[in-house]
C-alpha cells in the first residue's frame, strides 16, 4: 500500500513537470502539473492497453510493459528535469518551512475525515457497475476483456471496439496487481479516497482562481468548506455528482465528473498558457476516453467545450454592448 | 417531443424528491446574478471576466439541461443512453455553488455577520440534502468484502469446499493466451479452480464480485439491462428461461436441477423456504421416478453410468448445507 501510495503520488508529479515542460505551460504550479501528470499516467496505460489487445498480449505481460515504460519516462524526466526539480524541492522546503498554520483548515479537515468515514461504514454503490467483476477477472483470467465479467466464460461475440477503449478497470487490475492489494480495499477504500482528494485539488485550483487576492484568502477556506459540505450532506438521488463521490468513487464516470470536467473548463478559462493550453485540454479529453464510455465521459466533456465557446462569444458581446453603453 | 417533457419532468420530480440538488443550483445562479450584472466596466481581463463567464456558463448550461430540444437531439444521437441525469453533469454544480457561496460571504464586510452569514450558507447546504453517514438504502458494511454476511458465508463454504477440475487443455503453443488461462482457471490446485455455480439472483450477484473463480450460467445483467451494453455477448434465451425458472423455483425445481446436471454445475443455491421431500426426486434414466437412498436428495440419475444405476450408488446433488435463508446444494 505504501509503493502504491508513492506511486500515485510520486509518478504523476515527475511525468506532470515532464508535460508541462514540454508544452510549455508551466506557471500553474505544483497541483496543476499533479493533474495533468495523473492525466497523463492514465492516458499512457490507455495507449498501451489498447496496442496490447490488438497485438493479443496478455496481461501480465501488458502491465510489465507499461510499468517499465513508466519507470523509464520518469527516470529520463528526473535526469532533464534534475535543476528544475531540484530548485522546485527547495522552494517547496522553504514554502513548508514558512507556511503559518491557519485554524480554517480545521473544519476543512475535519469534514474532509467525515467523507472519509463514509467509505468505511457505508457499502459501496455498485449499481450498473462491473468494475470489480473485470478487475477481478482480468487478473485471475490473465487476459484483457475475453472473458464475460460476470459470468466468467469466454466471450463468443466480444466487446465493442468502443467498449474496448475503457481500459481504467484493466489499471486497476494492474495497480492490484503490480502492488499486491486486495482489489476489494483498493476499490471501495484507496480509489475513493483518491478522487476525493483529486475532487478536492481541481476545487482548490479552482477557489484560488476565483478568489486570487491575499485578503480573500479566508474565503478560499471557506470555498472549500462549501464543497466539503456539499458532498458530505449531498446524499441526493444517485445521478448526481456528489452522491457518486461519495458512494462510487472508483467509477471512471465519477472522476470525469469530479475531477476531469472541472478541470477541463480550468484549463480553458485559465489562459495563461495562451493556446498550448488546448493540448492539455487534449490529454484531458483523451484521459475520459479511459475512464468511462464514450458517450458518458468523452461527450459531455466534449459538450462542456462547445458551451464554453458559445460562452466566451456571449461575454465577448457583453463586454462589447457594455463598453459602448 | 413530449415524451421527452414527461421524461424531464418526471427525473426533475425524482431528483428533487431526495433533496434541493436542482434548487441550490438555481439559488446559485439567481445570486451570482444579482451580485455580478450590474458591474459595471469593461476591462476583460479583470475578475469581471470570469463572474460574467460564470453567470453566462452556468445558464446557459443549465438551459442546455432542461431544454427539451436538447435532450432530444441527445436521445437521438445516443439512443442507448437516454438517461437525462446524465446530461445534468453539463451543469458545473459544485463550482457555481462554491462560487455564489464565497462571493455572498465575501460581500458582509462585518466579522461577526460574515462568519454568521457563511455558517448560514452551509446550515441551508446541509439542510437542503442528507447527510451520506445515515444511507439506508446502502447499508453499513458488515465485513472487509463489502457483501451481506450471509451471502458471503455461502460463497466462502463454496470455495472452501469446491473440487478441484482437473481437466488440462494442450498447451504445445506457448502463445496461446486462451489454452493458457483455461489451465490457469482448470488449475488442480482447488485454490484456483474453477466453480460452477447455479445461484439464486441475491446470491449470484456478489459472486463474481467476490470472487473470479465462480463461473456463472448468467450475469447480473440480467436484472438490469443498462449493465455493460458494450458486451455483444447477452444472456441467451436458454439462459433467460433458467434464470425465470430459478425465480420461481419451488414451481421449476425438475428443470432447475435437469438443467444443473447437463451443465455440471457443482453447486445450486436455493431459497429455504422450498419444501423438499427426499425420495420424490430421484428420476432414472428411462423417465421413471423411484424413491431417494438415505438422506440424499437426488435430483436425476445420470442416464450414460450404467455402474450407478445397477448398484444404486447415489447421483445428484446433496443438501449440504443451511445457511442463512439458503440451502447449498453440493454435486
Amino acid at each position: 500500500m505504501i509503493f502504491y501510495a508513492a506511486f500515485l503520488v510520486v509518478i504523476p508529479f515527475i511525468l506532470g513537470y515532464l508535460v508541462t515542460q514540454i508544452y510549455g505551460d508551466n506557471e500553474k504550479g505544483s497541483i496543476y502539473r499533479y493533474l495533468m501528470g495523473m492525466c497523463s499516467l492514465i492516458c499512457v496505460f490507455e495507449v498501451i492497453a489498447v496496442v496490447a489487445m490488438k497485438v493479443g498480449m496478455s496481461f501480465s505481460k501488458t502491465m510489465v510493459s507499461y510499468m517499465s515504460i513508466i519507470g523509464l519516462v520518469c527516470v529520463l524526466g528526473v535526469i532533464y528535469l534534475r535543476k528544475n526539480l531540484k530548485n522546485l524541492l527547495k522552494e517547496m522546503v522553504i514554502n513548508l518551512r514558512q507556511l503559518k498554520f491557519n485554524w480554517r483548515i480545521i473544519p476543512v479537515l475535519l469534514i474532509f475525515f467525515l467523507q472519509c468515514l463514509n467509505f468505511f461504514i457505508i457499502n459501496p454503490f455498485i449499481g450498473d457497475d462491473v468494475t470489480k467483476e473485470i478487475v477481478n477477472t482480468t487478473i485471475a483470467t490473465n487476459t484483457m476483456y475475453l472473458y464475460h465479467p460476470l459470468t466468467g466464460k469466454l466471450l463468443e461475440v466480444g466487446m465493442t471496439p468502443i467498449g474496448k477503449l475503457v481500459t481504467l478497470p484493466l489499471f486497476y487490475s494492474t495497480l492490484a496487481s503490480f502492488f499486491k492489494l486486495n482489489v476489494t480495499t483498493l476499490l471501495y477504500l484507496a480509489l475513493p479516497v483518491g478522487t476525493l482528494i483529486m475532487g478536492y485539488l481541481v476545487m482548490l485550483l479552482w477557489v484560488r482562481f476565483l478568489f486570487p487576492k491575499e485578503q480573500q484568502k479566508n474565503i478560499q477556506f471557506y470555498a472549500l468548506m462549501v464543497y466539503g459540505v456539499l458532498n458530505l450532506f449531498g446524499d441526493y438521488y444517485n445521478s448526481t455528482e456528489f452522491y457518486w463521490v461519495s458512494h462510487s468513487g472508483w467509477r471512471g464516470e465519477t472522476i470525469t465528473i469530479a475531477v476531469i470536467f472541472p478541470f477541463i473548463l480550468y484549463i480553458l478559462i485559465n489562459k495563461s498558457a495562451g493556446k498550448k493550453r488546448y493540448l492539455a485540454v487534449l490529454i484531458a479529453l483523451l484521459t475520459t476516453i479511459c475512464l468511462a464510455n464514450l458517450s458518458e465521459g468523452f461527450l459531455f466533456c466534449f459538450i462542456e467545450i462547445l458551451i464554453y465557446f458559445l460562452v466566451k462569444l456571449l461575454v465577448k458581446i457583453w463586454e462589447v454592448y457594455q463598453c459602448r453603453t | 417531443m413530449q415524451d421527452v417533457m414527461t421524461y424531464i419532468k418526471n427525473m426533475m420530480h425524482i431528483i428533487n424528491s431526495s433533496g434541493q440538488y436542482t434548487g441550490l443550483m438555481v439559488i446559485s445562479i439567481f445570486v451570482l446574478v444579482i451580485f455580478l450584472v450590474n458591474k459595471t466596466g469593461c476591462e476583460t481581463k479583470d475578475q469581471n471576466h470570469v463572474s460574467r463567464f460564470f453567470i453566462l456558463y452556468g445558464v446557459v448550461s443549465f438551459v442546455f439541461t432542461i431544454c427539451p430540444y436538447t435532450t432530444y437531439l441527445y436521445c437521438k444521437i445516443f439512443p442507448g443512453v437516454s438517461y437525462f441525469w446524465m446530461i445534468l453533469w453539463v451543469v458545473p454544480v459544485s463550482l457555481i455553488i462554491i462560487y455564489a457561496a464565497g462571493i455572498v460571504v465575501e460581500k458582509v464586510e462585518d466579522n461577526t455577520k460574515r462568519f454568521i452569514t457563511g455558517v448560514a450558507i452551509l446550515l441551508i447546504i446541509a439542510l437542503a440534502g442528507t447527510i451520506h453517514l445515515y444511507d439506508q438504502d446502502l447499508g453499513y458494511v458488515e465485513n472487509t468484502s463489502r457483501i451481506p454476511a450471509d451471502t458471503l458465508e455461502i460463497l466462502d463454504y463454496m470455495l472452501d469446499n469446491s473440487k478441484a477440475e482437473t481437466e488440462k487443455v494442450d498447451l504445445s503453443n506457448n502463445n496461446d493466451i486462451e489454452a493458457e488461462t483455461v489451465n490457469l482457471l482448470n488449475n488442480s490446485d482447488s485454490k484456483t479452480g474453477q466453480i460452477y455455480v447455479l445461484a439464486a439472483d441475491d446470491i449470484a450477484v456478489y459472486a463474481r464480485n467476490y470472487n473470479a473463480r465462480f463461473i456463472l450460467p448468467y450475469g447480473r445483467d440480467i436484472l438490469d439491462a443498462r449493465i455493460i451494453y458494450t458486451i455483444h455477448d447477452y444472456n441467451s434465451n436458454e439462459m433467460q428461461q433458467l434464470h425465470n425458472w430459478m425465480l420461481v423455483p419451488e414451481e421449476n425445481l425438475d428443470n432447475i436441477f435437469q438443467n444443473a446436471v447437463e451443465k455440471g454445475y457443482q453447486y445450486i443455491v436455493l431459497p429455504s423456504t422450498i419444501t423438499l421431500v427426499p425420495g420424490t426426486w430421484v428420476i432414472k434414466a428411462d423417465g421413471t421416478k423411484v424413491p431417494a437412498i438415505g438422506d440424499v436428495y437426488q435430483a436425476f440419475v445420470d442416464e450414460y453410468k450404467e455402474d450407478a444405476r445397477t448398484t444404486g450408488e447415489s447421483y445428484g446433488y446433496k443438501r449440504v448445507k443451511d445457511i442463512g435463508e439458503y440451502m447449498i446444494f453440493q454435486k
